[in-house]
């Protein structure tokens, strides 16, 4: 079984999806894929990673190895930020 | 100890300018900025005043820490009563201004009073004088800060300036220094306008030899450097892509609110954020963006300097407004875009300049043209009203024409400078008025967010974000996230947020610190800097003194616990996507133990024991 999901990066991030558009990108994973198989398919550091969404909810670190990503999902990563 | 020490108290009826030194013992309980001129304010100042009275008053205060070598030391607040919320204002900025005020030997400017016609401040180290404004009245900031150095032969000077809007009494008129910083909510432009005052002007070369422990201070000082140099949020992430960093964060979470709070997505948030900033436009190939910037003394430089593409419509006959300017930050950016639902980054940022040009709030502007359109749409107002512009959402066009009427006070314009409230109640709609006690909201949603609605609903100035950015935790997990959607340990979120910031506001040094600092990290500074002890405790006890004596002000000014609501929409109508669906504000969950928690009585009035407590 695969899932359907949409990557998205935002700020320093995009540039591991720049042989992408640098934006987003639609996925074909294994069921049972997690949000750190993605960021090491792309690429992308864990130490440069701060904020992980799946459908604009946060994800506590601990769940970037463990929540399994569904069909229709939207994985949104960013660095450190902030503002106001 | 930091303080300068003097008070320059200018009498503008009378068009005297004395000097008088600093309450110490009040700086003692309140610091400095927001919390000593506050107490200045409601010291002096009936509650019940009107604020375009004479008898209202302007303060202009600096913090201990301002002018210092610490980062981030460029901080002053402007203080008054605010004739958009009839609640106590402070606003703050950043720029040059407020530590060139130090260094020409002023802790604090008190205006009252009002001047015959026109006048603006000019000091020069203890030498202050009235010069007739008459020439450069009905100018723009940018206009007079140029007049104001030719005529003193003087390109150093720094001034805050009001532009026509202020001038025209604009409920959302603010104070503009160093071309685009602003102190920018609440109308304090308004009342300086009111009292006939143009500007400000400020020439210092005393700098300021009087820290307590000057190699102590140097040593925190410098390790308070490093930490913001390490972070990666005051490190890396502001001084690349600013607040407007935000745009996408709070649109993915579902908090972005749009089209005058309609919805809580904007479908086109990525094409007007601070990653689209620094892409190559489609027309000339350059980004949006030309650099960062940073005020005095500041080390994160989160500053937007931008360009408008020369060809855009807004700006094609406009030469003045080519040049490098004051580019978009996050607020201005979703009040002026997301949230009329306009999706040109051009449109805005030329709007955002005519903003500092005119003097105004964009955020206030941004979401009264939201009401406005949403006026326009459901039928309460039409092309009769509005001069024969179509004020659909979305329509950069009508964006760009309202900012104009509204900054020199034409046609419908003079209508939007009432603000939102009154805008809406004019017209029979009250209740598209995205505000609180009068002041409209910033760039997140009360639904989605709970605490930040709490916030906005007990925010001693009406709906404000840097009263409790209660977001850090929310979203970002600054310092430890918390559950946007749950409502339990809010109002304790909210409180310590609000009393926080209430201390941070009175040192002199930016918020945005907070990022990477804690409160013990401030209190080592004020530590060095300042006689006496400065712990975490002390300081933390006087932003709640600080807290509680505006809430006394604006209770004395005739505001009740009935004030301290969100509208309708927030509170009845459910989000409509992201992670809130079908979500409201449940304010009525968390408003009775914030109240307890304040130590106040059901109807939100500070109880005797808290004011003896806090020595009120």
């Amino acid at each position: 079984m695969v899932v359907q999901v949409t990557f998205k990066c935002f700020a320093t991030l995009r540039r591991y999806l720049a042989a992408h558009g640098g934006k987003e990108v639609s996925l074909t994973l294994e069921e049972g894929s997690t949000p750190n198989q993605v960021l090491q398919r792309f690429g992308v550091p864990a130490g440069e990673t701060h904020l992980v969404l799946v459908n604009g909810v946060h994800l506590d670190t601990p769940q970037w190895g463990q929540r399994c990503l569904q069909n229709g999902d939207v994985l949104s990563v960013w660095p450190p930020i902030a503002g106001g | 100890m930091a303080w300068q020490r003097k008070i320059l108290r200018v009498n503008l009826t009378e068009g005297s300018c004395t000097s008088e030194p600093v309450n110490m013992a009040w700086a003692a309980d309140y610091l400095g900025g927001r919390g000593l001129g506050s107490k200045y304010l409601v010291s002096e100042v009936d509650p019940g005043v009107d604020p375009f009275s004479p008898d209202n008053k302007l303060i202009m205060a600096t913090g201990p820490l301002t002018g210092t070598p610490a980062s981030t030391g460029s901080r002053y607040v402007v203080i008054t009563k605010s004739p958009l919320t009839g609640t106590i204002a402070c606003s703050n900025s950043g720029g040059f201004f407020g530590a060139e005020l130090k260094f020409s030997g002023w802790d604090m400017i008190i205006f009252e009073g009002r001047a015959k016609s026109p006048v603006y401040l000019h000091i020069e180290n203890d030498q202050a004088t009235l010069e007739s404004a008459d020439d450069i009245w009905g100018k723009s900031t940018w206009e007079t800060e140029g007049w104001i150095k030719k005529r003193h032969q003087d390109p150093q000077l720094r001034i805050a300036s009001i532009g026509p809007a202020g001038e025209n009494r604009v409920l959302f008129a603010c104070v503009v220094n160093d071309l685009h910083r602003a102190a920018g909510r609440s109308g304090v432009g308004a009342v300086m306008g009111s009292k006939n005052l143009k500007a400000v002007a400020v020439r210092g070369t005393l700098g300021l030899d009087t820290i307590k422990d000057m190699p102590r201070f140097m040593d925190v000082v410098g390790q308070g450097k490093v930490a913001l140099a390490e972070n990666a949020v005051t490190g890396k992430g502001l001084p690349t892509y600013g607040t407007q960093v935000l745009m996408n964060v709070i649109n993915e979470v579902g908090a972005l609110p749009t089209r005058n709070h309609r919805q809580v997505q904007f479908e086109h948030a990525d094409q007007v954020s601070g990653e689209a900033m620094h892409e190559p436009r489609k027309r000339d190939g350059k980004p949006n963006l030309i650099a960062n910037a940073a005020c005095f003394g500041c080390t994160i430089a989160c500053g937007r300097i931008s360009k408008v593409d020369k060809d855009h419509f807004s700006v094609k006959t406009k030469p003045e407004f080519w040049g490098a300017s004051g580019g978009l930050e996050y607020e201005s950016a979703w009040a002026l875009l997301p949230n009329t639902g306009v999706s040109d980054l051009e449109a805005g940022t030329y709007v955002n300049s005519l903003c500092n040009y005119y003097g105004m709030d964009p955020i206030s502007f941004g979401v009264t043209v939201s009401a406005a359109m949403e006026l326009f749409e459901v039928g309460a107002i039409s092309e009769a009203n509005t001069g024969g512009i179509k004020l659909g959402f979305g329509s950069a066009e009508a964006l760009v024409a309202m900012a104009e009427l509204t900054g020199k006070g034409e046609g419908f314009g003079r209508e939007l400078g009432m603000g939102s409230k009154r805008l809406c109640a004019r017209y029979g709609r009250p209740e598209l008025s995205m505000s609180v006690k009068g002041q409209e909201f910033p760039a997140y949603d009360g639904r989605s967010l709970q605490g930040i609605g709490l916030n906005y609903a007990t925010s001693n100035r009406g709906a404000c974000h840097v009263r409790g950015y209660t977001v850090a935790s929310e979203v970002l997990g600054i310092p430890v996230k918390t559950d946007p959607n749950a409502t339990e340990g809010k109002a304790g979120l909210v409180k310590a947020f609000q009393d926080i910031t209430a201390t941070w506001d009175s040192t002199g040094l930016c918020l945005f610190t907070s990022f990477a600092w804690g409160m013990p990290e401030v209190s080592m500074q004020l530590d060095a800097a300042l006689e006496g002890q400065w712990p975490v405790e002390r300081l933390m006890e006087i932003g709640e003194r600080i807290y509680n004596m505006e809430r006394d002000f604006n209770l004395r000014a005739g505001l009740t616990g009935k004030d301290d609501t969100l509208p309708d929409r927030i509170l009845h109508e459910p989000a409509t996507s992201g992670p809130a669906k079908g979500m409201v504000n449940r304010l009525g969950e968390m408003l009775p133990e914030y109240y307890r928690l304040r130590g106040w009585s059901e109807d939100g009035v500070p109880t005797g024991e808290t004011r003896q407590r806090l020595g009120l």
